[in-house]
């Protein structure tokens, strides 16, 4: 199991996208229409240089033994990852309260809810939030895009 | 004599009825918020910012509340401290030493008034410091050019940075890499379009508070996903029965109050420092008091002295936070860069010139302050039973209001669904971080920032004509840059010479 703990590979990845992010920054820079102080990219080629001194200093810095999987932890956020972008589709597709009563009941349900009380959850708290912003606050949610308005 | 009149045209702002209804639910809010652990009033204000935003309520009253929500945390985080041992916010962990020990002996009562109490005196006394100390600040920060303003902030990221958990590498790169996404979209001066990569929805930039509440409340729902136990409400029962009187002795107060005083100066100059905040004012005067009282070694198994100094300081440091916001427009914690970037798309930029151009939101905040405070410490006493059993609410509710909450944070602005795919992938992003140990308030400094270092960065080097001698030439910048070398290289050499001694 890959160990992210450890600080040589945090290093490496930061060498890496630094570099490649001064890299970018400087062709950019040389090929913009004119070189000079209002170049756009003359900031982020600061900006990048820094990093890469900072990711070479993380390199050099004692490191922790600590062991923990990173990615054993995204496994198990990955169906909470999923559901937000289930979540997302569904709100283009229908709109505020059904991606919301979704996403509600949902979570309420891997937090421990049965079913039933999962889907109240949702739906108490989808309907409140409609209220609240569509008819009180007056700000537009898209709630009931699936009936038309 | 003119700040105090400035004062009173504060509390004519102050004293209407929609503000003192707004300080009251952020005081009420900011509570809530931060007694509950894993969220603190940074997801409470990214979360309301984008509705006051959509609601089109003023500046004024917008930062009014910010700060009720951000005092009113502070009050907040010592009851799960005091009577669970989980501290809300860092700010409060060593509250929990000698209130924890309190509760243990059926004195949860007493902790939580002398919190409330000592939080009240640190909190009111910081906001006379705020109201004497700005103006002359300002006076002075006036004659800050583009160099000098660039340099402030390169010294406001590396206190900062020093102060970081995971490092000072680690903590930098998360600052650069906070500046880097603030780079992306139109360049100001060119109209070039950067790192866009050919999408138009990049063009405008990356939303301040999509980055915000993906990292701070989304990668906080997968925190406490990971960290989920239910082993909760029968401690909270027992809690309640722990609080007994709350009522304090006259000699209680008094041995406590010097210590409430010297803590209330301390917590507001180390407030006043970019990056040290609530955690190091309470830490210090805690230590502090230690010292001076310890002599009958009562200190860390139940002294009501342990309590009141950490709550005087970080109450106080809360204050003295708005200081390098408000006067010099540099924030000095994720919190307040929260409340910079809120008001400047609100159209006001804090700076020296914010107490002539805007004096009511100035004035009108520091009014606001002293009413927040007392309804505070009205709320917090006789309350203090319902607050608790908020804490006893099921997570399934809690972690769905969060979420829901943060998706209409995010969409009610835009009203576009790109945004809340950002919102996930910096979720994603901030969880990572956090467990790999890289600080989230470098990065949130560093997105707020990221704009105004590159705009005065290059402004400097216009107006010098690409002279980069313009940023070592003038006295403000030569001490800033002394002050930037003693905050990188003090620590490592005090430790060095801690070790030869």
């Amino acid at each position: 199991m890959l160990n992210v703990k450890s600080d040589t590979l945090q290093a490496i990845f930061f060498l890496i996208f630094s570099a490649s992010y001064l890299g970018f920054s400087l062709y950019k820079m040389y090929n913009f229409v004119s070189f000079s102080n209002s170049n756009p990219y003359l900031f982020t080629s600061f900006v990048s240089f820094l990093m890469l001194f900072c990711s070479l200093g993380l390199l050099a810095t004692p490191k922790h033994d600590e062991k923990l999987s990173v990615l054993k932890d995204i496994r198990k956020i990955l169906n909470i990852i999923f559901a937000l972008f289930i979540f997302t589709v569904v709100l283009e597709l229908t709109g505020f309260f059904v991606a919301g009563l979704i996403i509600c009941s949902y979570i309420a349900f891997i937090f421990g809810a049965s079913i039933l009380k999962s889907c109240l959850i949702g739906l108490g708290i989808s309907t409140f939030i409609v209220i609240i912003f569509e008819f009180v606050l007056k700000i537009s949610l898209d709630s009931f895009y699936i009936f038309g308005f | 004599m003119d700040s105090f009149f400035s004062l009173l045209s504060g509390f004519e702002i102050a004293f209407t009825w929609q503000n003192i209804l707004l300080v009251l639910l952020g005081c009420f809010f900011g509570t809530v918020i931060g007694m509950l652990p894993g969220i603190g009033p940074i997801n409470a204000i990214a979360i309301l910012f984008p509705i006051m935003f959509a609601l089109e309520i003023d500046a004024t009253s917008a930062i009014i509340t910010f700060a009720g929500i951000y005092y009113g945390a502070m009050y907040g985080n010592s009851i799960s401290s005091i009577l669970l041992n989980i501290p809300g916010t860092s700010s409060s962990a060593v509250t929990a030493i000698d209130g924890y020990e309190l509760s243990k002996q059926n004195k949860g009562g007493k902790a939580l008034s002398m919190s409330a109490w000592a939080s009240f005196i640190g909190g009111t006394l910081s906001i006379f410091l705020l109201v004497i100390f700005a103006p002359v600040l300002a006076s002075f920060a006036i004659s800050f050019g583009p160099s000098e303003y660039f340099v402030l902030m390169i010294f406001a990221f590396l206190t900062l940075t020093a102060f970081s958990e995971g490092g000072i590498f680690k903590a930098m790169l998360s600052a650069l890499l906070g500046i880097s996404l603030s780079t992306i979209g139109l360049d100001p001066l060119t109209g070039e379009p950067r790192f866009t990569f050919g999408v138009n929805e990049m063009m405008d930039g990356i939303d301040f508070s999509v980055v915000v509440i993906g990292m701070f409340a989304i990668s906080e729902l997968f925190n406490v996903f990971l960290t989920y136990a239910q082993e909760k409400s029968e401690k909270i029962d027992s809690s309640i029965k722990k609080i007994h009187s709350i009522a304090l002795s006259w000699v209680e107060m008094k041995k406590s109050i010097g210590g409430i005083l010297r803590s209330c100066f301390g917590g507001f100059i180390v407030g006043v420092l970019p990056g040290a905040g609530g955690t190091i004012a309470s830490f210090l005067a805690y230590t502090t008091e230690k010292k001076i009282n310890n002599k009958d070694k009562t200190f860390g198994k139940g002294d009501l002295r342990g309590v009141a100094a950490p709550e005087s300081a970080n109450n106080s440091a809360a204050v003295g936070s708005f200081i390098p916001l408000l006067i010099l427009g540099v924030p000095g914690s994720e919190t307040t860069a929260i409340m910079l970037a809120g008001l400047v798309s609100l159209g006001i930029t804090p700076g020296p010139l914010l107490l002539t151009d805007n004096p009511q939101v100035f004035w009108g905040l520091a009014a606001s302050m002293f009413l927040g405070n007392l309804f505070l410490i009205i709320l917090n006493l006789p309350l203090i039973k319902i607050f608790i059993k908020i804490l006893s609410l099921p997570k399934s509710v809690l972690m769905s209001i969060i979420v829901i909450l943060s998706i209409v944070g995010v969409y009610s602005v835009s009203g576009s669904v790109s945004d809340l795919y950002l919102m996930i992938i910096f979720g994603v992003l901030g969880f990572l971080m956090k467990k790999m140990s890289f600080p989230l308030a470098p990065l949130i400094l560093g997105m707020v920032l990221g704009k105004l270092i590159e705009n005065n960065f290059s402004r400097a080097l216009l107006y010098n004509h690409g002279d980069y001698s313009v940023f070592f030439n003038s006295p403000m910048t030569i001490v800033l840059w002394i002050l930037i070398a003693l905050s990188l290289f003090a620590p490592s050499l005090l430790r060095r010479y801690k070790k030869q001694k």
